[in-house]
């Protein structure tokens, strides 16, 4: 555009002003910070994973023999197996259910809601432990059933993998299932039966359709998530090796880990990632509605005894998923003689771990308050530039920021190894390494609240503002930062809520002072330390509940997606 | 204290595309002055210019002799209303009026004094500690207009302000806005796309279409004397008879029109003619003739669709308290045109040629 003789009078610096407003600047801010801690990371991990143990460039020749090797072919097909699986599983589970408590007018629905958002978001390898404690060798109900003379089988390997993915992550689908079916115009059946479908036609042809794009995205959750998960394979998969296992055993390997070839792994695992989320965006392309309910669907009156039946049926499932918090709590308080349970109650576990693992549990929350900090001020930031500054750079770094949400932790945390070890800026060890993957790998939680809720907002709100006389950058935080909070703050405690419960990238990048709660309760299972282990979990239990509450005082009881 | 405002050779490109294409008004100090034309003419890209939220890609602004194309929208001092209202939900209504007064440091005495005056000057008095969500659209609308007002502004802009208020209310809200602008005399302009409405309220009206302006003029004078057959079918309604320019008059179909055109002109025209402007008489036969094809009772008048022989629609109006009666449908009737009421437009649809 030819800019005529008057505006071009103006000199560069007033023009370079102009361009230099707030905002400009934190998208150079952001692209910078996104460029070294998410790029830089990544782009050494793929430079790695083509070196050897002694740090010799050796080409292909890991890939080459992961893909020879029958050992760890082995791995991605089990890991394949294990995700389909559990997400087949958590559909079949998780659909009928949400429709059950949405539809029909079951008791207690507050209650199951935050007992299965529970399930989810309670550290992923209490589960594992806790079905462990249930049904493994020497599990009560194993003992309590072989007294009757019932033999259940072995839990341990794929079968205990599923079941513990299973009840744990069909909360994703249960979640996102439910939410849309509240969100559906009730004209939509009604037109639907109008037209002489009812029944179960009426399902398959109008409900079930409008579901779908989201079913599938949850199923993707579902599938990442079991895909990035190691803590569960590692306690319950005993034999049964799957990729992100693998990947930990050759970085840690004790007679001197691998970092190229665990690196190698990583790159497939992330490839893995990326392969199923393009095949998930293929799939849904163009078929997500934009539902907005003016009606939302009537609850429907069960009669009595059928009202009977599906509260029990969905607070069974509910019962199941949460068992392993429950379990948690109650073993806590068990008697222990070394790594034996004895009859009665005490509060020694919990003694023990405050004078044997205090750092673990100060650092726990020392750390997780300033990811949080730094997690609120990056979702605010980021996305305002996002939604209102929308352009080609700002896309890019919402995909750039959202990257990290589809990696296992222990690639991520391998990856920030490769790059912060050596060179100008040496992190390995400290807190901040960890406080860094905490807030890359969470940060997505709040940014996407916080872009849901701004697109709630007028942006006329802050015009309105500025032609009243308040500069743009004072009508951001006296408008629409004011507005975003409830959005921002929900995220912000789901983003919490992960960080305290971070295992897999805090597994690899921590060092003997910045151990976590997490650890301790790994390390504490290895060494059959399960009383403490018990107490430590139970502690993130809680307050992964106070957090809860505190989201559902926030977000004024809406749903978490 | 009110700005006259200058418009001067202004451009705003999205691209390849002219938004605002080389417009130039000039608008004088306490008028209300009406920005209209269809969604997409520009209006609202020109008003957000002079708010200051979409730079100007050429020409210049003006308030009095002040150019303002470089001064940011927060220190134009102008009053602006939006479609929406953009109400600020987690104010009452009185943190709302007072929001403008705050930013401008006035404290004490008189920013209470001030918001007393804002919250009374729109009758809101009762709702100043309501939240914006316990108010309806149109006492949503009053706050919008107080907030925008208590400031003095130099200007007052309002983009599409009534556009979400239902039927009746608007018609209630235009006219208090409109004593509003009066007794404030505060230069104020005007967006919308609802003629009827700009006919009501302004002292003069831009009509605006691509980009352009098709005319600028009071009320009275672009509904008189279109100078475009876009302007002449845009605002109220006209029918569009086809003719032939001869020298001495124009022709259509058989009927000759005694009109004496700009410059000789000959050639083909387009005779356009207000439904109030026909009078229907006997079919006859030397006239434009043709047969009632549609019959609107509308109390105060009947509106008639009548079907040409050419096949062609033209509506034409009869008032109830002239005639009694209902005309049939199929009623063959011949049309007269008020000569002294009629525009004519050259091929290219411009020119007025009468």
């Amino acid at each position: 555009m030819s800019a005529p003789a008057k505006t071009g009078r103006r000199g560069l610096g007033a023009k370079l002003r102009d361009k230099m407003n707030f905002w400009n600047f934190v998208i150079l801010a952001t692209l910078i910070l996104s460029v070294i801690f998410i790029v830089y990371p990544f782009s050494r991990l793929l430079v790695q994973s083509f070196f050897d143990r002694q740090g010799v460039f050796v080409h292909i020749k890991n890939y080459l023999s992961f893909f020879q090797k029958k050992y760890y072919i082995n791995t991605l097909i089990n890991s394949m197996k294990v995700c389909f699986s559990t997400t087949l599983l958590t559909v079949m589970l998780g659909v009928p259910v949400a429709y059950l408590s949405t539809r029909f007018n079951i008791w207690g629905k507050r209650l199951i809601n935050m007992m299965i958002v529970l399930s989810l978001l309670s550290p992923p390898f209490i589960g594992a432990y806790s079905w462990i404690m249930l049904l493994g060798r020497n599990g009560v109900i194993t003992r309590l059933l072989a007294g009757i003379g019932v033999e259940i089988g072995s839990i341990y390997g794929f079968k205990g993998i599923l079941l513990v993915f299973t009840f744990k992550l069909f909360p994703f689908v249960y979640m996102y299932v439910s939410g849309a079916l509240g969100s559906m115009d009730a004209s939509l059946e009604e037109a639907g039966e109008n037209l002489g479908m009812s029944g179960i036609r009426k399902l398959m042809t109008v409900t079930f359709p409008l579901i779908l794009p989201t079913i599938l995205s949850s199923a993707l959750m579902v599938f990442m998530t079991a895909l990035a998960d190691f803590g569960t394979p590692m306690l319950i998969g005993e034999g049964y090796k799957v990729l992100p296992v693998t990947i930990y055993e050759e970085y840690m390997s004790e007679v001197g880990g691998n970092i190229g070839f665990a690196s190698t792994l990583s790159v497939i695992i992330v490839a893995c990632s990326l392969l199923m989320l393009w095949i998930q965006k293929k799939a849904i392309d163009n078929k997500s509605y934009n539902m907005s309910a003016l009606r939302p669907p009537p609850v429907k009156e069960l009669p009595g005894g059928k009202r009977i039946l599906a509260t029990a049926a969905v607070f069974l499932v509910a019962l199941v998923s949460v068992a392993p918090q429950i379990t948690v709590i109650v073993t806590s308080f068990i008697k222990t003689n070394g790594p034996l349970f004895v009859p009665g109650f005490t509060l020694d576990s919990y003694r023990t771990v405050m004078f044997k693992l205090g750092r673990n549990i100060r650092n726990t929350y020392i750390f997780s308050i300033i990811a949080l900090l730094i997690m609120i001020l990056i979702g605010l930031l980021l996305s305002y530039i996002i939604v209102r500054r929308k352009s080609r750079v700002t896309g890019l770094l919402d995909m750039l920021v959202m990257f990290p949400y589809v990696i296992p932790g222990s690639v991520l945390g391998i990856s920030l190894v490769a790059a912060f070890n050596t060179g100008p800026v040496v992190l390995t060890g400290t807190m901040w390494i960890l406080i860094i993957s905490y807030v890359i790998r969470k940060t997505p939680f709040t940014l996407r609240s916080s872009i849901g809720i701004l697109y709630q907002i007028d942006p006329g709100v802050e015009e309105a503002s500025i032609s009243l006389g308040v500069p743009p950058m004072r009508t951001f935080f006296k408008t629409t930062a004011h507005l975003m909070m409830p959005g921002l703050l929900s995220g912000a405690v789901l983003s919490f809520v992960a960080t305290i419960n971070e295992l897999s990238s805090t597994l690899i990048l921590y060092s003997g002072r910045t151990g976590t709660i997490s650890v301790a309760i790994f390390t504490e299972i290895t060494k059959d330390g399960y009383g403490t282990a018990a107490a430590l979990a139970t502690m993130l239990t809680l307050s992964t509940i106070i957090s809860l509450m505190l989201f559902n005082k926030i977000s004024g009881g809406k749903s978490v997606v | 204290m009110s700005h006259k405002v200058s418009i001067r050779g202004v451009v705003k490109e999205y691209g390849a595309f002219r938004a605002v294409d080389d417009i130039s008004l000039e608008i004088g100090e306490g008028e209300l002055f009406t920005l209209l034309g269809p969604s997409g003419c520009g209006k609202t890209t020109l008003l957000r210019m002079i708010a200051g939220f979409n730079d100007i890609g050429a020409g210049e602004i003006l308030f009095d002799e002040e150019v303002i194309n470089h001064v940011p929208a927060h220190k134009r001092n102008i009053g602006m209303v939006f479609q929406n209202y953009a109400i600020f939900p987690h104010l009452t209504v009185k943190q709302n009026v007072a929001y403008g007064l705050k930013a401008r440091s006035v404290k004490g005495a008189e920013l209470e004094q001030r918001i007393k005056e804002g919250l009374e000057l729109m009758q809101i008095e009762a709702y100043q500690d309501r939240s914006p969500s316990q108010l309806s659209g149109g006492q949503q609308q009053r706050v919008a207009l107080a907030r925008a007002t208590v400031i003095h502004p130099g200007v007052l802009l309002m983009d599409e302000p009534l556009s979400n208020l239902d039927a009746k209310l608007r018609v209630q809200m235009r006219t208090s806005i409109k004593k509003m602008q009066r007794g404030l005399n505060i230069t104020t302009i005007y967006v919308t796309h609802d003629q009827e409405e700009a006919l009501a309220i302004s002292d003069r009206i831009a009509v605006m279409q691509n980009g352009k302006v098709e005319q600028v003029g009071s009320p009275h004078e672009i509904y008189k004397c279109p100078a475009s057959k876009f302007v002449a079918s845009f605002i109220g309604t006209s029918g569009f008879l086809p003719g032939v320019a001869n020298g001495d008059g124009v022709v259509i179909g058989e009927k000759k029109l005694p009109l004496r055109l700009r410059d000789g002109y000959t050639g083909e025209v387009q005779v356009a003619v207000r439904p109030e402007y026909i009078t229907l008489r006997e079919a006859q036969a030397g006239e434009i003739c043709g047969e009632i094809a549609m019959t609107t009772f509308l109390g105060d008048f009947v509106n008639y669709e009548v079907q040409l022989e050419g096949g062609m629609i033209l509506e034409a109006n009869e008032y109830t308290k002239d005639t009694g009666v209902i005309r049939p449908i199929g009623q063959k009737v011949s049309l007269h045109l008020d000569l002294e009421n009629i525009s004519v437009f050259d091929s290219s649809q411009a020119g007025v040629l009468l």
